[in-house]
């Protein structure tokens, strides 16, 4: 049973579609990314899964469970927003501990378990810091706590490099995957990085235009994309496209760039 | 930085300096008169010497007023006491409506939504003698008339409006997504309400309950036509000094002197959220 199963997920705004029946499935501890350049809907396809939003049609089953109806609160996920949302009002300590308060938990437990994330994520020292009195890379750590703290099954993570700098982007980019493989969460990352794809996901769902046009492992979009949008967006510099013309010549199919003409291999025949 | 020349601070000053005397003159004025007697007050061509008394004062004070035709009894301190119980619940009452309403119009689609957000705006806007024949007929019939619970049901017009157009843009500017994170940390909505939304918006909470409790506090009209003697408060109270023996003019200055005192001591208490309340909810940040 997968830990994670959406079906059929469809979303439309007063602008328009957003997402055009998205399946996806995610099995215990696994690390799928959601990738995607910006505006094909990816964070709303974690807003529904968190519940923040409904969708027009579809099923989000999360643990065998059918969740599409319930209220956030009663999903049992963590969620890292992309802006943080952190309570600008509460300790960076009190911020962390809002994913325990609302269960039965004695404060000697919250305060163990709080610790415990912070020295993982090395915020321990900013505990007491209002979140105004956070740079932003502390900011996102704490996002990051908040969503980790109470072991959830679930993990939604919506581009938490984004708005920190290019170094600690680097650097989280390097310590991320031992931590989330050490939480042990199904997780759902999202981010529109391709390097940050393909350096956390055990597998990549590639959402362009609300819809998912391939999902599999790094290697494998990287090597065989699924079609040209999708190569379009792996690779630094971006791959060159060239138009040719296929041509069936005496010695095999071929293709007609210019005045050159190119031999392909035997298997490209039916392209001429 | 912003270089000022001394022309420029000059001008400003006094600039400054007009604006404060229109403005304060007239309190001064009154100030001065609460401790003149009547005859110093009404002496042609006025003047800004007198022997000050504290007459004006303990009338108000003991409930006795000496008139050329003896002794009356005034009960102007119930005044102040029935001016505290009205604005102050009828501010309670509209917070406890008011906020949730806000709230609602801050963050819930509904139909008509805006027409009656605006509805509710028109009532600071429609004149109160527009309502006051109906609304004292109604009353008659209802048993309301010379009531406490009347008067702060009328003042509801005035709290209310003001309550739910100020908070509403305080919620508003709370990232929707601040409220997600704390459901999605397992915390119901009426927790989140509570524990971040309320919270977060309290400067404007602040601000529109102290707005709303002044403009109650100086509400005359309503009170005029719709309760009688025991259940007035001082706007109307002071027109008591209007007696037979001609106007009491010292009477009503100290009057108004120690009506003003609170909503005055009130203000300056909360001058900083009063300022950041009013400008912060209007701007989006």
């Amino acid at each position: 049973m997968p830990q994670l199963a959406l079906s059929g997920l469809s979303k439309s705004f007063k602008t328009g579609k957003v997402l055009d029946a998205v399946s996806l499935e995610a099995d215990k501890g696994e690390i799928v990314v959601v990738f995607g350049p910006s505006g094909t809907g990816k964070t709303v396809l974690l807003r529904l899964i968190a519940g923040v939003e409904e969708p027009d049609t579809g099923t989000i089953m999360l643990e065998g469970r059918d969740v599409t109806d319930a209220a956030p609160e009663h999903r049992g996920i963590g969620m890292a927003f992309q802006n943080f949302a952190l309570f600008p009002h509460m300790s960076a300590f009190d911020n962390i501990a809002s994913a325990l308060t609302a269960k039965k938990t004695t404060p000697a437990t919250i305060r163990a378990k709080v610790e415990a994330v912070a020295k993982l994520l090395k915020i321990g020292h900013v505990l007491q810091h209002q979140p105004r009195e956070l740079s932003n890379g502390q900011k996102q750590r704490t996002a990051l706590a908040r969503a980790l703290v109470a072991d959830p099954h679930i993990l939604l993570l919506d581009d938490p490099l984004r708005n920190v700098d290019a170094k600690l982007r680097y650097e989280m980019r390097l310590e991320l995957p031992a931590l989330l493989k050490a939480a042990g969460s199904t997780v759902l990352y999202v981010t529109q990085d391709y390097k940050e794809a393909m350096a956390l996901g055990d597998r990549i769902a590639v959402l362009l235009d609300g819809r998912l046009v391939q999902v599999a492992a790094p290697a494998d979009v990287y090597r065989e994309p699924a079609s040209l949008g999708v190569a379009r967006l792996f690779g630094d510099p971006t791959i060159n496209l060239i138009p040719v013309e296929p041509a069936a010549t005496q010695t095999g199919p071929a293709v007609v760039i210019g005045a050159r003409s190119l031999q392909l291999p035997v298997g490209f025949a039916h392209a001429a | 930085m912003e270089q000022t020349s001394v022309f420029e601070k000059t001008i400003r000053a006094v600039l400054i300096a007009l604006v404060l005397i229109f403005f304060l003159f007239p309190v001064l004025w009154i100030f001065l008169m609460s401790f003149q007697t009547n005859e110093d007050i009404l002496r042609i061509p006025p003047s800004l010497f007198f022997t000050p008394t504290l007459d004006n004062y303990t009338a108000l004070l003991t409930g006795k007023i000496k008139t050329a035709t003896g002794t009356q009894e005034i009960a102007f301190l119930h005044n102040v006491l029935n001016s505290i119980y009205l604005s102050g619940a009828s501010v309670i009452i509209a917070l406890l409506l008011g906020v949730p309403a806000a709230y609602a119009f801050a963050r819930f689609d509904f139909k008509m939504k805006e027409d009656i957000a605006f509805t509710l705006l028109s009532f600071r806007f429609a004149p109160p003698l527009l309502v006051l024949l109906p609304l004292s007929l109604f009353f008659e019939w209802a048993g309301l008339a010379n009531t406490y619970s009347g008067l702060i049901w009328v003042y509801q017009l005035i709290a209310i409006p003001l309550i739910l157009w100020i908070v509403r843009g305080y919620f508003e500017d709370i990232s929707p997504d601040i409220e997600h994170a704390y459901r999605v940390a397992g915390h119901s909505w009426w927790a989140t309400f509570t524990r971040i939304a309320v919270p977060l918006a309290r400067p404007g909470i602040a601000a529109a309950g102290l707005l709303s409790f002044i403009f109650c506090w100086n509400n005359f009209v309503f009170a005029l036509i719709l309760a009688s003697a025991d259940k007035q408060p001082v706007t109307v109270g002071a027109l008591n000094f209007v007696t037979a023996a001609g106007i009491q003019y010292g009477l009503v200055a100290a009057a108004v002197m120690l009506s003003i005192t609170p909503t005055l001591l009130l203000a300056l208490f909360a001058q900083r959220y009063l300022v950041e309340g009013l400008s912060l909810g209007a701007v989006k940040g």
